[in-house]
Order: structure tokens, then sequence, then C-alpha cells
């Protein structure tokens, strides 16, 4: 494999090339200019992972170590990447820019975003450790029929991954646009040829080292601009909650709830989809699978708890930081008083109010990288979705050696990071800011609650978890469609059909449902035989006796 | 695992209590954890007035709940690790070397 780490770098070359030179030319003509110090430090970031790409590819290509890095890494690296994994750039722009333009009802995101965690730890991670090998699907399926179980976990996962995944690609290449002065279709080109690069030669080794460099950076970012927020105002709270309180059109109104999220139903639903989703978000929970043992995926989510609590205090920061300083100086604001470059821009420009150019060049290339490191964390889960559930198990019966399932892995990476980039450049110019709600809204309706009911219910059968899942799914999705944000403003229809924004309230318990329904009615043998098989995996679930070592 | 070593390690004491303790306390705090989390959403949702009477209109009181919802979970997650650490991983060591 030794010669093979030399061509990412020679590619990733090629590539920039290819894309820094139309884009630096076509950028003179557009309003924003070239950021060289964002591009020089880009530049260091991919270089570095690059380098980790190629040291990553001289390990023996087997499955464990594409899928999972041969279950070595230690609980704070874990940790780390768990982080750099979950926070994404709509995490960090998009939430700071909730709380930049609505006050309290942004911090409510910031509440949802990490209160899935303690679900996570107390009742999943352990046990999927116990019961999985490689992905969720594996701990599905562990009693349940292979080929259903299978096929629909790996429909769920790409399903939620792509949402998420085109999501990222669209909301990166408008910024980078903006940030690097590199025009979009090579930017989202760019991205997504690095995201192949890393997943493909590096696999879950170099995903994982790109998270953590990722994170480390984006927590160091993020402290500088709270901390140096915090020095303007003398490290007084208050004072920076009356500048930011003068300074905001609504004045008093971004301190209690009530700006952004109006409808009391749609609030509840948005609540339920933020907890329920993270537990279904297939390339989060596939990181526990990187760790040895069931103490090192605590303490996983106990770092990486820790990290983001820290991070999304910061994010309060730099919310009301960015009301108080970026909302009132006029360099910041276009001719109609709104954030040049659009709202998602307010922390960047807080970056540049109080670190100037070359610290608002480091932001921005961070962000780059928080894209890098959560799409390739996408890719992987993606395509090990397609190679382990989709070829391994259901094609070739649990039959695939080594060789050729992690080349089905690498060609399913190429193809994501292909259909990734063309939806990213086609639909460009499409309202998107639904799909990062919509992927958890699915994540918590279809992957969540069979997930939860294989681990914890004896009664659940193949039948009840694929039809509750798909339930899950279709009401999810439909709802969404005929919803206020999509049947109106998408469609332009006159008046919704679902009157919410988000389906999860209906759409999780429908599941939930379904899948106790049909598992009841389920008279099947198949039915008593998967029962039956409970009383093993709920031993094992529990002590880890009979857990296959990753490595 | 056959049969007879499942029935065996499901009357274990050990295995008895490994269960009942590490079951009780996930789901304890999952439902400390729903309780919060959800009083907060239903009070934002239903009764958002409610969330404005602590503090002074422009101060850092506004927020105090905010801010220990976001650090729950991290509470929470401490806790949970402390326990496990201390008396889980003693447990589960002790019937692997029973039954394995």
């Amino acid at each position: 494999m030794r010669r093979w780490g030399e061509v990412p770098l020679a590619i990733a070359a090629v590539l920039f090339m290819m894309a820094a030179r139309p884009a630096l030319a076509a950028a003179a003509a557009e309003p924003a200019p070239v950021n060289w110090t964002a591009i020089a430090m880009f530049l260091i970031f991919v270089l570095s992972t690059l380098y980790i790409t190629f040291w990553a590819a001289r390990r023996r290509a087997t499955r464990a170590q594409f899928y999972t890095a041969g279950g070595e890494i230690t609980g704070l690296q874990n940790g780390l990447a768990i982080a750099g994994d979950y926070i994404s750039a709509s995490s960090f722009l998009g939430v700071s820019a909730l709380i930049y333009s609505y006050g309290y009802d942004g911090v409510v995101y910031v509440i949802g975003t990490i209160a899935g965690w303690p679900i996570v730890m107390f009742l999943l991670a352990e046990r999927l450790r116990n019961l999985g090998r490689y992905n969720v699907a594996d701990v599905v399926s562990y009693r349940l029929g292979r080929a259903p179980i299978r096929i629909f976990s790996a429909v769920g996962a790409l399903i939620v991954i792509a949402m998420y995944l085109v999501g990222q690609m669209i909301g990166a290449g408008q910024l980078i646009k903006l940030l690097f002065g590199l025009d979009y279709d090579y930017a989202v080109l760019l991205m997504g040829a690095l995201m192949i690069v890393y997943v493909t030669f590096g696999g879950m080794l170099a995903t994982t080292w790109i998270q953590i460099v990722k994170a480390v950076l984006l927590l160091l970012g993020v402290s500088y601009i709270g901390f140096a927020v915090l020095w303007r105002f003398g490290f007084d709270l208050n004072a920076l909650i009356v500048t930011a309180v003068d300074a905001h059109p609504k004045h008093d109104a971004i301190m209690r709830p009530g700006l952004l999220l109006t409808d009391p139903i749609s609030t509840v639903s948005l609540g339920i989809a933020l907890m329920f989703g993270t537990p279904g978000l297939p390339h989060i929970l596939m990181r526990f699978f990187t760790v040895p043992n069931t103490k090192e995926a605590r303490k996983s989510i106990l770092f990486a708890s820790s990290f983001m609590g820290y991070f999304y205090l910061l994010l309060l920061i730099i919310g009301f930081g960015a009301i108080a300083l970026v909302s009132t100086n006029p360099e910041y604001l276009d001719a109609s008083g709104a954030l040049r470059g659009g709202g998602n821009m307010a922390a960047v420009l807080l970056a540049h109010a109080v670190g100037g150019n070359l610290f608002m060049g480091f932001i921005s290339a961070v962000t780059f990288a928080t894209i890098l490191a959560v799409v390739s964390g996408l890719a992987l889960s993606g395509a090990t979705a397609v190679s382990h559930d989709l070829y391994a198990n259901v094609f070739r019966h649990g039959r695939a050696n080594d060789r050729q399932e992690v080349l089905v892995s690498k060609i399913a990476t190429v193809a994501l990071g292909i259909v990734a980039v063309a939806i990213g450049i086609l639909a460009q110019k499409q309202n998107i800011a639904f799909l990062g709600g919509l992927a958890f809204a699915v994540a918590a309706s279809t992957n969540f609650p069979p997930l939860l009911l294989s681990i914890y219910w004896r009664g659940l059968t193949t039948r009840g978890a694929v039809v509750g899942g798909c339930l899950g799914l279709l009401s999810s999705v439909g709802l969404t469609v005929l919803s206020p944000t999509i049947w109106v403003h998408a469609l332009g229809y006159a008046s919704p059909i679902f009157p919410y924004d988000s389906p999860t309230l209906f759409s999780m318990p429908l599941a939930f449902i379904g899948a106790w329904l049909v598992s009841i009615l389920d008279r099947s043998p198949e039915a008593a035989t998967v029962k039956a098989r409970f009383e093993e995996q709920y031993i094992r679930s529990e002590t880890g006796i009979g857990s296959i070592k990753s490595s | 695992m056959d049969e007879i070593t499942m029935k065996k390690i499901r009357a274990d004491v050990d295995f008895r209590t490994l269960t009942r303790s590490r079951s009780m306390l996930s789901w304890l705090l999952t439902a400390a954890m729903l309780i919060l989390y959800f009083g907060f959403i239903l009070m934002v949702a239903f009764a958002p007035g409610a969330l404005t009477m602590i503090g002074a209109p422009a101060s850092i009181l506004s927020f105090i709940i905010p801010i220990a919802l976001i650090l729950a979970p991290v509470i929470l997650i401490s806790i949970y690790v402390w326990r496990a650490n201390a008396r889980f991983d003693g447990l589960t060591a002790k019937i692997m070397g029973k039954f394995r």
C-alpha cells in the first residue's frame, strides 16, 4: 500500500490548482475579494490533512481498519473526533446567526443540539459497543432478519446522510465563495475531491484525525473570539447583554422566547427532532465502534459532551457579541442594514471585529475544515452502509472478503462524492435551510425507534422494525413536503396541508406505534425465533461476553 | 453461548446486581434529562412569559435556565461515567472472569 500513499498528495495538488486558477480569475470580477490569509491557512490545513491521509494509507487495508480504524482510537481522541464530527458549519455559523437574529430562540437550538447526548450515553453507547462491530446495522440485525434489516438500515442511513451531505455541500459552496472569493462550482468540486481522497485512502483513521484537528482548531478559534468579546466588555456579561439589547432592533425581546419559535406545536416538534435526532445519526453512532471497549466509549462521550458544552456556551457569547459589536458597525452592514454576505456571516464578521483580517482568515479556514471533517464522516458512514450492509451482508450473504468489501466501500465513497458534488452544483440556487432540520427529523423517526426497540424490547420482530421505521421515514419526509417550508415557500401553494414546520412530534410516535403493533400481531415462525434470540443479545449487551474485538 | 451458560449468567448474583443497578441509574438519569429538557421546551412553547420573570430585563440572569440546560447533559453524563467506572466495570470483569 505504500506507493498509494503518494497519490492523495498529487491528486489534491492538481485539483487545488485546477480549482484555484479559474476561480481566482473569476473572483476578480466579483465583489468578494480573494482572501489570501484564509487561502494560505486553509492550504496549511489541507496539506496537514493530506499528510495524515498519507500516513493512514500505509496501514493494512482491512475492513476493520477502513471502517473503525481497527478499534484503536482512545477515549480522548474519540471524544474530540465526535465533537469534530458533530459540530457542523450549520451549528457554528447557523446557530450563532440564529442567536444574532433572534436572541433567546437561537439559544433554544443550542440546548436542543446538545440534549441528545445523555440519551446516547445512558441508553445506547455501551450496548452498541458490546453488540456491534462496524456500524449500527450490526446491532439492529443482531437477532432480527439479516437481509430486510440491512436493506432498511442502509436506506435509512443513506437518506439521512444524503440530506446532511447535500446541505453541508451547498452551504459550504456559498460560504467558500464568500470567504475565499473562490467560484461556487470549484469550491464544491474541491471539497468533494478532498472528501473522496481522505476517505478512500485514509478510511476511518484519517477521518478521525481530520476531525480531531478540526475540533482543536475550532475550539481554539471560538475560545479566542469569546475571550476577545469578554475582554471588550471588561469580563462583565451584563455589560455585553445591555449593549446587545440596545443594539438589536427588537431590544428586550431577544431576552425571551418568541421571535422565531412562535408556534407551540412546531416548537415541541422541533425539540423532539433535535433531541432524538442525535441518537439516530449513523455517522455519529459509528464512532463508538472505533474505541476498544465500553469504558473508552463512555470516556469518549464525557470528553465529547464537555467540549461541546464549552463550545455551545461560547456560541452564546459569540451570538450576543455579534449583536453588540457587528450590528453596530456600518463596515459590516450593507445598505439595507443586513449583514454583508448574508445572515450566516455573524460569527465570521465578529472574528474580524475582534481579530482583524488575519483572524478572520483563520476562522474562515477553520470553517472550511469544519465542513471537510463533517462531510468525510458522512461519506465514510454512507460508504459503510453500501459496502457492509448492502454488498457484504445482503448481496454476498456475509461471504465477502476484506479486499472486496473495502474495494466496494471505496467505490461507494467516490460515487457518493460525485453525487453530492453534482446535486450541490445543480441545487445551488435552492433554499436548503430545511435540509439540516429534515435530516434530524428523519433520523429521529427512522433510525432511532428500531435501534432503541431492538436493544430493549424482546418483543420486537423483523417485520415490526421494518414497518415502524418505514412509517417514520415516509411520514417525516411526507409531512415535511406538505409543511409550510416546502409546500408554500418552495412549491408556491397558497396554504400548507400540514400546518407545522417540524414533523417529528407525529412521525416519531408513529414509528414506535407501528413497530409495536406490527410486532405484537406478528405470528410468523421467524418472529418466535428472533424473540428467542433476545436472551443471548441481552446478556452480551450487558456484559460484552462474546463481543468481537474490532482489531 | 449455550442455554445452560445463559441460565447460569442470568442467575448469577453479580450479573443481577450489575443489570439492576445500571438500568436503574440509566433510566433515572434519562428521566431527569427528559424532564429538564421537555420542561423547558414546553415552557418555551406554551408559557414563554414564565421564562422572563427571572432577573432584570437586560441581565445575564435571564439566561440562567438556558445555561443550566447546556451544562445539564455534561453533569448528568459525568455522574453516569463516575458511577460506571466505580462500580459497573468491576462487576463486569467479575462476571467475565466467571463465564468466559
